[in-house]
């Protein structure tokens, strides 16, 4: 599905570090994780990311570390900081906040 | 151009317009999108698909630039204090060679009184021409040694205002001394833009990949 623009604001980051928050991950990775997760719902457009990851990882809210995968295949993980874990826990609230409140709202509407 | 060219350009047009600072950051970048590209598949029919769903490369390298702006603005101001510092330097240089005195006894090596209003001039004129550099006021960053018309001038110029400046304040000065004085202004100048372009260059290396 494509979605506004709007509404993608700001979620990249939040899906970013929500997967992180459970192991470290390459940028492809994330991006089919991040597929599977929605039930292929969720379809950013890809190129997208890497700005975010390097963002992220200036502002020191993520590590990486270049490792080999079995088929000698070099792939750039990253990892959360201790910033980035206190970030991502915050943004989660508040994603969760946000979105309950939405719901409550359309359900409000349709109801 | 086939699907793995069309990649491969790809990612040098995002490298390159990522402007990322370093030289390392650049060469991981460019590493990291062909990692991603080949996990993508080989196929030329995977290679198209990677391509669409990446998205624009307008939109990928603007989102790169945001991310590398605080590492290039650093750079940047210190291009402008590394221009100003080897600029001033120089022209200090220049300065002392012009106004060294060598004598006997405990003053063998010593400044001649115009030494001060010199360097100071010349500070003037370094931060003058690198204002003028960076601000794109392109009639005062020719490049002088290789306009003779311009060069000329600009001492003629130099050489007129030291006249008139101690004509004003009723002190004599040779007109030799005047020369020497302009030619040594003029140096200032010259050598001063000649550091500017280089650095110039030495910043777009660094920023272009």
């Amino acid at each position: 599905m494509d979605y506004d623009r709007e509404f993608l604001t700001g979620t990249v980051g939040v899906l970013i570090l929500s997967l992180l928050s459970e192991r470290a991950m390459y940028g492809y990775e994330i991006l089919q994780e991040a597929e599977r997760r929605s039930a292929r719902q969720f379809q950013m457009k890809e190129g997208t990311l890497y700005p975010a990851l390097h963002q992220m990882e200036r502002a020191g809210l993520l590590d990486a570390e270049w490792r080999e995968s079995e088929r000698g295949r070099a792939r750039k993980y990253y990892t959360l900081t201790a910033k980035g874990r206190r970030q991502a826990e915050s943004k989660r609230r508040q994603w969760e906040a946000i979105s309950a409140a939405v719901r409550a709202i359309l359900g409000g509407a349709h109801g | 151009m086939d699907e793995r060219q069309a990649v491969a350009a790809l990612i040098d047009r995002l490298v390159r317009e990522s402007r990322v600072g370093s030289r390392r950051a650049r060469a991981e970048l460019r590493r990291e999108l062909e990692s991603h590209f080949d996990e993508a598949g080989s196929s030329p029919e995977a290679l198209r698909a990677a391509m669409e769903r990446f998205g624009s490369a307008d939109a990928v390298s603007d989102g790169f630039r945001r991310a590398y702006r605080r590492g290039r603005v650093a750079l940047y101001v210190a291009k402008v204090v590394a221009s100003i510092v080897a600029s001033a330097a120089v022209a200090l240089a220049l300065q002392a060679a012009v106004n060294v005195r060598i004598g006997l006894g405990a003053d063998a090596l010593r400044l001649a009184p115009g030494y001060g209003i010199g360097a100071r001039t010349s500070m003037g004129i370094v931060l003058l021409i690198v204002a003028a550099w960076e601000l794109g006021i392109e009639p005062l960053c020719a490049r002088l040694e290789r306009r003779p018309v311009r060069l000329l001038t600009t001492l003629a110029a130099f050489f007129a205002v030291i006249c008139v400046t101690h004509l004003a304040t009723d002190s004599a000065i040779a007109p030799a001394h005047a020369l020497v004085a302009s030619a040594v202004l003029t140096a200032v100048w010259t050598s001063t833009i000649a550091i500017l372009s280089r650095l110039d260059v030495a910043f777009l290396n660094r920023l272009g990949g």
